[in-house]
């Protein structure tokens, strides 16, 4: 169990780097493609849900993540990345300007574009954990040791990452 | 210039880090409260602060606050205390443990309570 304090520094600071993300990304974004959609907002969404989905699949598996990455990347940086208000508040001024088509198809293209990142990432993450974890463990066990094969994925992994 | 926008992008990391905080520690209380399926937490999370974005934006409409303030408050704090990875995540583990409805419930339902809501902070704040 992580203490209180290391908690709430991983949450906060993983928020300071994510709110500045957003800030920023949406900018860039609005530059190229303008205000007439909130482009920005869609796209740090999805990517969003789906580095979200990503992660913390890598994490359940304690693959690469531990806790204190986790609750920096998910809590911290994803949750502040992402935002929720921005959107209901974009699409109801699009409402109230009279884009009803604009205001739909934000509001399903959101809802959809993120149950299918969701997925989409959860599969990348069973396919990370699927050939990271095999692969090195083939190469790298040489055939002569069958015991090695017993071995846990932890063990298998840090040998392959000190260069042989 | 440059140096009031970098103390703008600064100010919003902060509130931003304030705001996920927020989320994380109210979060964490309604789920220990309300022990549930239906992710309880994210939901009035999410739904206070459209609500709340709505009401900065009328506000700021108004000049009752700058536009400086609106950016601090609504992207950084409330940008950080909202959060959409999570929601969807949230949804597809209901789906996944069977509770397909209940899943689309949640995410459709918070996605149109979540328009309410930010009509109702515009409405009051006398945006609309």
């Amino acid at each position: 169990m992580l203490s209180v304090w290391r908690r709430m520094m991983a949450v906060l600071c993983g928020g300071f780097c994510g709110a500045i993300t957003r800030y920023l990304l949406g900018m860039l974004i609005q530059g190229y493609l303008g205000k007439a959609w909130p482009y920005d907002i869609f796209f740090i969404n999805i990517t969003g849900a789906l580095v979200l989905a990503l992660i913390t699949v890598l994490a359940d598996a304690t693959f690469l993540i531990g806790p204190t990455r986790r609750l920096f990347i998910n809590v911290g940086f994803l949750g502040a990345y992402t935002t929720f208000s921005s959107l209901a508040l974009g699409d109801v001024l699009l409402f109230a300007q009279g884009a009803w088509f604009l205001a739909l198809l934000y509001l399903f293209s959101s809802l959809l574009g993120g149950i299918l990142a969701v997925w989409l990432g959860d599969w990348l993450g069973q396919w990370c954990i699927r050939h990271l974890r095999r692969a090195p463990a083939q190469t790298s066990i040489p055939l002569e040791s069958k015991g090695a094969e017993a071995q846990s994925f932890q063990t298998t992994f840090e040998q392959d990452v000190t260069p042989s | 210039m440059t140096f009031i926008s970098l103390l703008l992008v600064g100010g919003v990391g902060v509130a931003g880090a304030f705001g996920a905080l927020a989320r994380y520690s109210l979060g964490r209380f309604l789920a220990e409260r309300v022990g549930s399926r239906f992710p309880v937490g994210t939901f009035v999370i999410n739904i206070t602060g459209a609500f709340l974005i709505g009401l900065l934006f009328a506000l700021t409409g108004h000049k009752v606050i700058s536009s400086s303030a609106q950016l601090v408050l609504a992207t950084g704090f409330l940008g950080g205390y909202t959060t959409f990875s999570t929601m969807n995540w949230e949804g597809m583990q209901l789906a996944r443990g069977g509770s397909t409805w209940l899943s689309l419930l949640y995410l459709a339902g918070s996605l149109l309570v979540g328009l309410l809501a930010a009509s109702l902070g515009l409405v009051l704040g006398g945006g609309l």
